[in-house]
């Protein structure tokens, strides 16, 4: 990253329609770089025509998911034509449409940065398109809060699975009954974008949610090998324990807390494991990788 | 169902919707008294579903014991509404084999249709509030409990949460899955099984049973947007509260049912969405709450962004 005069400048642009989850990212993305010294601006899609011109021309601009950006019009995005550098902020699985749609017309990108636990690299399948990888270690101050954390267990709420309802999903949440029992928080409304008013949960009541409940459970929308590191980082800052089940896809050597084979293999370890235990594993994982920071300016170094 | 005032209303034959409580069941749990006990009914209506009564009774005993566990008073109400399939001695039989102090049971002599029979509920129950169990689906008694302390925490005329939906054995759909909101005029994903506030629902003429609004198949939709009309308080609490049995043979399944259900759709929407542009409309009609958490609809503004 490189800077015409005085402090390097980064732009941040989020998605101003659609799903709540990219201005999060954006967010933290913008948090992390205003610590490094950087002069850093976060501008939805929809404002970016109001940004001043010179100060957008040479630029580093990380658009966080080009896609979501683009329902704000088709040509929302065309004054960071004239910044430096264009990078497409992304936290999907490599394999997925969601991926791969965010490199089909649009303005052009010089890398992809994958914001998650997991490099993808030797998966990515756009051998023009640089990837870079940022793993999604928490910011300082989440740093401190999960080392000041003494969460206590059983909660009020033994699992929580939040998501958009499909009926794979639904099954799901029977198998987590069965097992883990009655006690839950279970929210799978259908299928739209999660942003105000449209009757789902804020980034605020879900971490309410979890600060009641024990495991906070997912499951991938898709059968290829990922981790959503949000989820984890949603769980762990809330005191809940995060707990992926997954048919087996994640390697065991990508270092992952806790991801299980099958809705039982959870059941199995809650009973023969404390929640204090568990939750420490996860905490360590949490806090020994450094933090957002330290990722980022590594990053940036490199661009 | 040992209690005597039921038997003795089931002797009577009791059935005409339009009859008086207070002149027909003076001994019948509820009858005549505007103030009810803080607690709850749960309400079964059935019409030939002999064969899934066991199975809804025992999940609305074991929910009724699982309240009494957590300190709220409650009991079963069985109406049968003039069954052909023998479900009258069936449940006649259970009363004398079993003796259960907390099942009555109401058998009406002529058939009224599924919005009187939950009406007759509304009216005969003893509690504040009334759950209403249709005789072919089940409830789970945590739900039951978490709903109720929902509805008392709230306040709100109407508490439902997730029902997943189980169709030959496997769990197939989900329902009741999302806070309440205008898409509601569009189409209905609340279903009947749900806590009503008994004293607010009678206060706004029940169910309808009104011929002429024609609402024979989607009574409990109508009475749901009746509710928001009247500005009545919608609670979505994020739990799973039963399973709703998907059957091959329902009411809808058949074509000239279905014919009259479209019609009725239209006069649903005459009346609550004329314009028919009423779902965009970002009013909100209800909340959504967990008694162990608080109100979950709120805390958008995040990170500065």
């Amino acid at each position: 990253m490189s800077a015409e005069s005085g402090r390097s400048r980064l732009l941040v642009v989020y998605p101003s329609r659609g799903n709540r989850f990219y201005v999060h990212l954006a967010a933290r993305l913008y948090q992390a770089a205003s610590v490094l010294d950087i002069d850093t601006k976060l501008v939805s899609a929809a404002d970016l025509d109001e940004c001043d011109t010179s100060w957008i021309r040479g630029v580093t601009a990380f658009v966080v998911n080009p896609v979501e950006c683009a329902l704000s019009g088709r040509t929302v995005l065309s004054p960071l034509r004239k910044s430096g550098f264009r990078a497409a902020v992304l936290a999907e699985c490599v394999e997925t449409n969601w991926y791969r749609d965010q490199f089909v017309g649009g303005i052009g990108y010089e890398a992809v940065i994958d914001v998650g636990f997991v490099d993808q690299a030797s998966r990515h399948q756009f051998p023009n398109m640089p990837y870079r990888f940022l793993f999604n270690a928490p910011l300082p101050l989440e740093c401190d809060q999960i080392a000041s954390m003494k969460p206590r267990y059983p909660r009020s709420l033994t699992w929580a699975l939040v998501a958009t309802q499909t009926t794979e999903r639904v099954r799901f949440s029977h198998e987590l009954l069965s097992a883990l029992g009655p006690e839950c928080f279970l929210f799978l409304p259908d299928v739209r974008p999660v942003r105000p008013g449209a009757g789902m949960l804020s980034p605020a009541a879900l971490k309410r949610a979890l600060e009641k409940t024990k495991f906070y459970v997912w499951r991938s929308h898709h059968n290829y090998p990922y981790y959503e590191s949000f989820r984890f980082l949603d769980a762990v800052l809330a005191g809940s324990i995060p707990c992926k089940i997954d048919g087996g896809a994640i390697a065991d050597s990508a270092g992952l807390p806790h991801t299980y084979h099958s809705v039982q293999a959870l059941a199995d370890e809650a009973n023969e494991r404390t929640g204090e235990d568990l939750f420490e594993e996860h905490r360590e994982f949490a806090l020994d990788r450094g933090t957002l920071v330290d990722h980022l300016r590594e990053l940036l170094a490199d661009v | 169902m040992s209690r005597v005032e039921a038997a003795a209303a089931i002797d009577r034959g009791i059935g005409s919707p339009e009859s008086s409580p207070a002149s027909n069941e003076k001994g019948f749990p509820g009858s005549g008294s505007n103030r009810k006990a803080t607690g709850l009914t749960i309400a079964i209506p059935n019409w030939n579903h002999r064969g899934f009564l066991p199975r809804s009774i025992r999940s609305a005993r074991a929910a009724i014991a699982s309240m009494r566990e957590a300190g709220f008073p409650g009991e079963v109400l069985v109406i049968d509404d003039a069954s052909r399939d023998g479900s009258g001695s069936f449940l006649r039989s259970l009363d004398g084999m079993y003796g259960w102090d907390d099942v009555s049971v109401l058998l009406q002599a002529e058939n009224g249709g599924l919005a009187a029979v939950r009406n007759r509920a509304l009216e005969l129950t003893r509690f504040s509030h009334v759950l209403f169990l249709d005789a072919d689906n089940e409830v789970l008694p945590s739900g039951v409990v978490t709903l109720f302390r929902a509805a008392i925490d709230t306040g709100a005329a109407y508490c439902y949460g997730n029902l997943l939906d189980v169709c030959e054995g496997e769990v197939v759909g989900i329902r009741s899955n999302e806070g309440p909101t205008l898409r509601l005029t569009a189409t209905n994903y609340i279903d009947a099984l749900a806590l009503v506030d008994g004293q607010r629902a009678l206060a706004i003429g029940g169910y309808s049973v009104d011929p002429r609004s024609a609402m024979a198949y989607w009574e409990d939709w109508e009475f749901v947007l009746h509710l928001i009309a009247e500005e009545s308080e919608l609670v979505f609490v994020p739990t799973i509260v039963g399973n709703y049995y998907v059957l091959p043979l329902s009411m809808l399944t058949d074509s000239k049912n279905a014919e009259h259900a479209e019609r009725d759709l239209r006069t649903i929407r005459r009346i609550y969405a004329q314009t028919g542009t009423r779902e965009w409309d970002p009013e909100r009609i209800g909340r959504v709450y967990h008694p162990d958490i608080g109100y979950l609809d709120e805390g958008w503004l995040i990170d500065g962004a």
